[in-house]
């Protein structure tokens, strides 16, 4: 992780330093709702126990950086490393505890992205994701308790975004898209899978950029 | 006239909520959820009694190298894991047991992430031993207890003690026996071995993936945290294999804030034979017991004319005039006969002498008013909660005092007898008093029930108080000096407050 980071800065570096030819470089903001996509179970147990597991909406906050490469008149490469959190909350009939399964990662995001004409604004993009675990807690609003013996350390999967990139004065571009991510791993291990709990990352939202390059 | 009294009941709860409590029911208002049945306990839910109880390992104090708090996983619910606390691999920890005179010495390790300590609930101890909330380990920390056993037989137990901390680590699994015998009680010849069952019991909620959740608001900080699934030590809804024969049954209330009505489904009596501190003097026949948390009692249950497939429930029966609490019946434990025995006990009509402390009028007496319901808007702690962007907390208080470390309230001589009254009249609450450091009798109870219990003639750490009731204690202060507590055990409670420094010199 360390290494791509390492050369996603060189890359930020050389290219803010040297030419701005075929390349934007940038920050980005995300906000949206994540959740995670498995069973939500009802557990009947053998000895008699009924806890029902149902996720739902939690909210997502993200932020890092983000580089693309014009690589033909409507085709350019994107990549991006970004904090994002990620989880769900659960358990509805406990909602005034409102307990949730908070999970911090860094999202690795490669892939190509398109726009639907040849002056760049309207675009659809897909990319590979790798997702790195930074922290993870099942939380209520009294606390916390860390769960990072039960949720993998890695997860990988899909970004789809739809979006538009808006040309300023200064050649600079804000680029504003809707976006999916969806998980491959289930995240549990440990307890938490032993019990039968199943979960892959999910999340969407709406993700603000400002790019400069040309 | 019942549900007239119910009414009553929680329309006075209700009437003081919303005197304090406006915040709380604007929010309720708001989500169209605030109803009388708010306070209400949640429901216990029964399970299948499927999973079988195993005998009890008792552990020798001197075979415990180290006692190490630590975040670990136990199997409550059957096939299921579930992060808790223990002082071992497991929920709650070893079953202690130990001889009068035993010196005790264990090396206790914190491995959690918060400090915490050791009280060694009902035991005459050194005040520096004692586990007051001065004296907690930090996170990583060490500190070996050491103390020599000085008092008679009896069912004690260890929990943690740190201030406004103590609640939710008993609850994550941090409790366990600590057991005491002698001479006198091994004369008795009582049901020993597999036919001795020490019998912990909780009461737990679990969110949807198993975990523990502990997590109480308001209301819960004021009548206690009660769980919708009743364990026996650490397991759910599980079966006791049994034969025909006289079991003692040991039981320990260790639920933060539920009162049991402790019964046999068939009705059956059974004999009370101890409390808190040991024997009774005499066996007495009952058919239901009340246990407060932290509270322990002795019974012995004659088995020996039931046949072979025969189940009966350790049950808890309806009880009133307890606030919100006992208005529901649920099962607790199933005992399974599966074999016929021969059996040569009998039960003894004398089992200890019990000396009254003859109450005289030049003694101390000292009230101890126990109240509350305040609010204040200190952050976090016990009873913390988000309203409208400010953190309010609700206190519970002993003569209008809530917790404070360098405040002592009373002071005492080593060796000097006093009389306590505890005058639980301001409040539609259940606290159940514990008072470190010394043990002590119940003299009288007037109010509510107006009259002892079985498990109330003999030596006590812990005396139940329903609402209206007060209750004139007399105890003999020993000579471990310093700075001893008394506190209510719904441990809700004493997180939020309810918890005074009283010292001996």
């Amino acid at each position: 992780m360390k290494k791509i980071l390492n050369v996603l800065v060189i890359l930020v570096i050389s290219n803010m330093t040297f030419s701005q030819t075929k390349w934007k470089i940038g920050v980005n903001y995300s906000f949206g709702f994540s959740t995670l996509y498995g069973n939500s179970v009802n557990n009947n147990s053998s000895n008699g126990t009924n806890l029902t597991l149902d996720y739902s909406l939690k909210t997502s906050l993200g932020t890092g950086f983000k580089i693309e490469r014009k690589i033909s008149d409507k085709l350019n490469l994107v990549g991006s490393i970004s904090y994002i959190q990620k989880g769900a909350s659960f358990d509805a009939s406990n909602s005034s505890t409102k307990p949730s399964f908070k999970l911090n990662y860094i999202d690795f995001n490669l892939g190509i992205k398109r726009y639907f004409s040849s002056n760049e604004n309207w675009f659809a993009g897909l990319n590979i994701v790798e997702s790195t675990l930074l922290s993870s807690y099942r939380m209520d609003i009294y606390g916390g308790s860390n769960l990072s013996k039960d949720i993998k350390k890695m997860d990988y999967g899909f970004n789809l975004n739809l979006g538009r990139d808006f040309k300023t004065k200064r050649d600079d571009f804000i680029q504003i898209n809707l976006f999916f991510t969806q998980g491959f791993n289930q995240l549990f291990q440990g307890a938490i899978s032993k019990n039968g709990i199943q979960g892959k990352n999910m999340i969407g939202g709406i993700q603000l950029g400002y790019l400069i390059g040309k | 006239m019942m549900e007239r009294r119910k009414f009553m009941q929680t329309s006075g709860l209700g009437l003081i909520a919303g005197i304090f409590m406006p915040s709380i029911l604007l929010e309720s208002c708001k989500k169209s959820t605030m109803n009388m049945n708010a306070f209400k306990p949640v429901t216990v839910k029964d399970g299948l009694f499927n999973t079988l109880l195993p005998n009890p390992t008792f552990t020798n104090p001197s075979d415990i190298n180290s006692l190490v708090a630590q975040n670990t996983t136990a199997e409550i619910i059957n096939g299921k894991t579930t992060s808790v606390l223990g002082y071992h691999n497991g929920i709650l920890g070893p079953m202690i047991k130990a001889n009068n005179g035993d010196a005790i010495s264990i090396a206790f390790s914190n491995q959690l992430s918060e400090e915490t300590n050791v009280h060694w609930h009902g035991l005459l101890i050194p005040q520096i031993m004692d586990g007051h909330p001065d004296q907690v380990v930090t996170s990583g920390g060490s500190y070996n207890y050491q103390f020599t056993i000085n008092q008679r037989a009896g069912l004690y137990w260890y929990h943690p003690h740190p201030e406004m901390k103590t609640a939710r680590q008993a609850y994550m699994g941090l409790a366990s026996f600590f057991i005491v015998n002698d001479t006198e009680e091994s004369a008795l010849n009582l049901p020993s071995g597999d036919y001795e069952i020490p019998l912990v019991i909780q009461d737990k909620r679990f969110y949807g993936d198993y975990s523990l959740n502990y997590s109480p608001d308001m209301i819960d900080v004021m009548n206690g945290y009660f769980g919708q699934y009743i364990l026996v030590n650490g397991l759910f809804s599980p079966y006791k294999e049994i034969e025909t024969k006289w079991y003692r049954i040991r039981i320990l209330n260790g639920s933060t804030a539920r009162v049991y009505n402790l019964a046999l489904s068939n009705g059956a009596s059974f004999y009370v034979i101890g409390s808190d501190g040991g024997l009774l003097s005499t066996p007495e026949s009952i058919s239901s017991l009340l246990l407060a948390p932290g509270e322990r009692v002795d019974l012995l249950i004659d088995f020996t004319s039931y046949s072979v497939d025969t189940e009966i429930f350790l049950q808890s029966n309806i009880f009133s005039g307890a606030s919100i609490q006992g208005l529901d019946q649920f099962k607790i434990l199933k005992f399974k006969v599966t074999k016929q025995t021969t059996e040569s006990f009998t039960l003894p009509s004398m089992l200890s002498t019990i000396s009254t402390i003859p109450i005289s009028s030049n003694l101390t007496t000292r009230t101890w008013k126990l109240g509350g319901m305040g609010m204040n808007s200190s952050s976090g702690g016990m009873g913390g909660m988000n309203s409208g962007g400010s953190n309010m907390q609700m206190n519970h208080t002993i003569n209008n005092k809530t917790y404070n470390s360098s405040e002592i309230l009373a002071t005492v001589q080593a060796g000097s007898t006093e009389i306590w009254e505890i005058d639980n009249s301001m409040m539609n609450e259940i606290h159940p008093i514990h008072i470190h450091g010394v043990q002590f009798q119940v003299v009288s109870r007037t109010g509510g029930r107006g009259q002892l219990i079985a498990s109330e003639k003999g030596w006590k750490d812990t005396v139940l108080l329903m609402p209206d009731e007060k209750v004139k204690l007399i105890m003999t202060f020993p000579q471990h000096k310093g700075k001893f507590l008394i506190h209510c055990h719904n441990l809700e409670h004493e997180d939020s407050g309810m918890m005074v420094n009283f010292e001996i010199v």
